[in-house]
């Protein structure tokens, strides 16, 4: 048979598969039968592409098959997709097994907390040391947002507002953090320590001001959620930098991508965390409830929290070491 | 051996990818430029939304802003993984660009990789360096760091080409017969006449003939043809000739292997000047578009 003949002989199927292709990715039940005929004329396919290689078909004809035959492999051989029912596994025990036993977790803790524990305490002891770090300006504008007590009434409007931004800016610091990992994570490091000793600083330069009370007031309830999440956030950019570091047999690329999806659960679980928190921060915090009350829900997220990470960590089915 | 891959296909842009069926096929890998102008899209269309929509809830005052907010966060980190986890790898700009991400062994990307190189990006983008710029420039798949965390790629969908060749008009049964019948044409013989046959319609006759005389002259002078023998149509019949026998060429190399014959090039028939033929198509067919 000639060239040209064959190839007008096979059109018909290669359209169909065309079709076959159309269909298969539009949404909705697919009908099993007509899957079976896609499979079997993927294959045949794959025949005459094998063929239009070997027999030196015209150029453009070969390259019509190479794209018929890769628009129908990626559609045939599907990987998994968005499996709901999978998320609740992953978020409740998969990723608190991880957090627990992972060394980054504990570093980005170690650097967070000893950072913002250093520089607060810094910024208690001596009048100017917060300054000489932060800023005198930022203080100066800190100090003012905080002289006078919480007025609710006036905030009433603009909570939802507050959450929004908060979420906003919060988690998308979070999950840069989570992202310049793949440096190295030396991204992740410098957002850690930087907000750290931000944040130290103007905590131990509004323990000293005169309006601390109106300070604290504001930031207990939501603490616990939010600087947990930045810890997390940075644990999990150091995990994806350090499968970089240490292959551990595999290439750094194959590392990566091996380690780079169990990291953005993390990150995951580290932007619920802010959601948390900024809805804590959009209406709690900035309300006139009771200070007793805004410690209550410190002290419940501090122990929902360890009880995630510790509890759920340990009695996590399946010890098995993961990397 | 059979080549799996057409000689032609440059070796840095396409991906070969073989499938269960023991078949390789190629992907065209989508270059820096049409990336950059598909997110270029994205963030249009994106920003236009978000405006859109400010404008809209401006009204309802604060909850109205931090419902816009909220709505933010979740399209700037999670349009383009939502888009491409459930829209077969493509967003809205890709789609207009006629590229698509698929995963390094060309399967469709699940939702894990999706949002990966999605939320990856930021760290792509990082300034002043950019270092997904100089991932893609130094890699060999046109990978950023995200595509190369989640183990994905950028492929071309272009337009579909023809499946159907050029048909060969009317070859004269004359010229036919001024092929010697024992000729058996090298494979990048075939290749240069298969390629000047698919592209020989979008020239006029003029360019044709001369187009045609680079190789055709060789045959002419090897055959003993009057020079002025008509070079488009000899490179025709030639091509219906070789391809007629074509089906059988396979066997034939396989007894000639076991009979241990040189096997037979086109009478004095140069690789180069093969070759230098198809260089002069490509430029005609490159001029003519």
């Amino acid at each position: 048979m000639k060239v040209a003949e064959l190839i007008a002989a096979r059109t018909p199927e290669w359209k169909q598969l065309e079709d076959d292709i159309y269909w298969c990715r539009g949404s909705g039940k697919k009908d099993a039968e007509r899957l079976a005929k896609f499979a079997r004329r993927y294959r045949s396919v794959c025949g005459d592409l094998s063929l239009a290689i070997a027999m030196s078909f015209p150029a453009g004809t070969t390259q019509y098959l190479h794209q018929l035959v890769a628009d129908a492999h990626t559609q045939l051989y599907r990987a998994e997709s968005f499996r709901i029912s999978q998320w609740g596994r992953t978020i409740f025990v998969d990723v608190p097994r991880r957090i627990l036993r992972d060394p980054c977790t504990w570093i980005a803790f170690v650097v967070f907390w000893g950072l913002f524990g250093g520089t607060m305490l810094g910024a208690v002891l001596r009048e100017d040391f917060a300054q000489a770090i932060v800023g005198e300006q930022v203080l100066e504008q800190v100090e003012e947002m905080y002289a006078k007590p919480l007025d609710g009434d006036l905030l009433d409007d603009s909570r939802a507002g507050m959450t929004g931004f908060y979420l906003f800016n919060n988690a998308g610091i979070g999950l840069r953090c989570f992202a310049s990992g793949v440096f190295l994570g030396i991204g992740s490091l410098i957002t850690l320590a930087f907000n750290a000793i931000f944040l130290g600083g103007v905590f131990g330069f509004m323990i000293r001001s005169p309006s601390s009370a109106n300070f604290l007031t504001f930031v207990t309830a939501h603490g616990p959620f939010e600087l947990t999440a930045v810890v997390l956030s940075g644990a999990a950019g150091l995990r994806l930098g350090w499968a970089v570091i240490d292959t551990r047999g595999w290439s750094r690329k194959e590392s990566l991508r091996r380690t780079a999806p169990r990291a953005l659960e993390s990150a995951g679980v580290a932007t619920i965390l802010f959601l948390f928190a900024a809805y804590i921060e959009g209406s709690i915090s900035p309300s006139q409830l009771p200070y007793a009350f805004k410690l209550t829900v410190a002290i419940t997220s501090t122990l929902l929290l360890l009880g995630y990470v510790v509890v759920l960590g340990v009695l996590a089915p399946g010890s098995r070491r993961e990397t | 051996m059979v080549p799996l891959a057409a000689a032609s296909a440059p070796l840095d842009s396409t991906v070969l990818v073989s499938t269960p069926e023991n078949v390789a096929f190629d992907f065209r890998l989508a270059g820096p430029f049409t990336r950059s102008l598909a997110l270029l899209l994205d963030f249009l269309l994106l920003g236009a939304v978000l405006i859109g929509l400010g404008i809209g809830l401006a009204f309802l005052g604060g909850a109205g802003i931090g419902f816009l907010l909220f709505i933010g966060f979740a399209l700037v980190w999670g349009y383009g993984g939502l888009m491409e986890a459930f829209w077969n790898g493509q967003t809205l700009g890709k789609k207009a660009l006629g590229i698509r991400v698929v995963s390094e062994s060309g399967l469709a990307i699940n939702a894990g990789q999706a949002m990966l190189r999605n939320v990856l990006r930021s760290a792509d983008l990082f300034p002043p360096f950019f270092p997904g710029v100089l991932a893609m420039l130094f890699g060999s798949r046109f990978q950023r760091l995200g595509d190369l965390a989640a183990g994905t790629m950028v492929v071309l969908e272009g337009q579909r080409a023809s499946p159907r060749p050029p048909a060969v008009h009317n070859v004269k049964d004359r010229t036919r017969e001024r092929i010697p019948p024992q000729f058996r044409p090298d494979t990048t013989t075939i290749d240069a006449l298969a390629a000047y046959v698919s592209s020989r319609h979008e020239l006029s006759p003029a360019r044709r003939n001369e187009l045609a005389q680079i190789l055709a002259q060789h045959f002419i002078k090897a055959w003993s043809l009057p020079p002025k023998f008509n070079p488009d149509q000899l490179l025709c019949a030639i091509y219906e000739f070789a391809t007629v026998k074509e089906e059988n060429r396979i066997t034939v190399r396989r007894r000639r292997a076991v009979e241990e014959e040189p096997p037979f090039d086109g009478e004095d028939l140069q690789e180069a000047q093969v070759l230098d033929h198809l260089r002069h198509l490509e430029e005609a067919t490159r001029e003519s578009r």
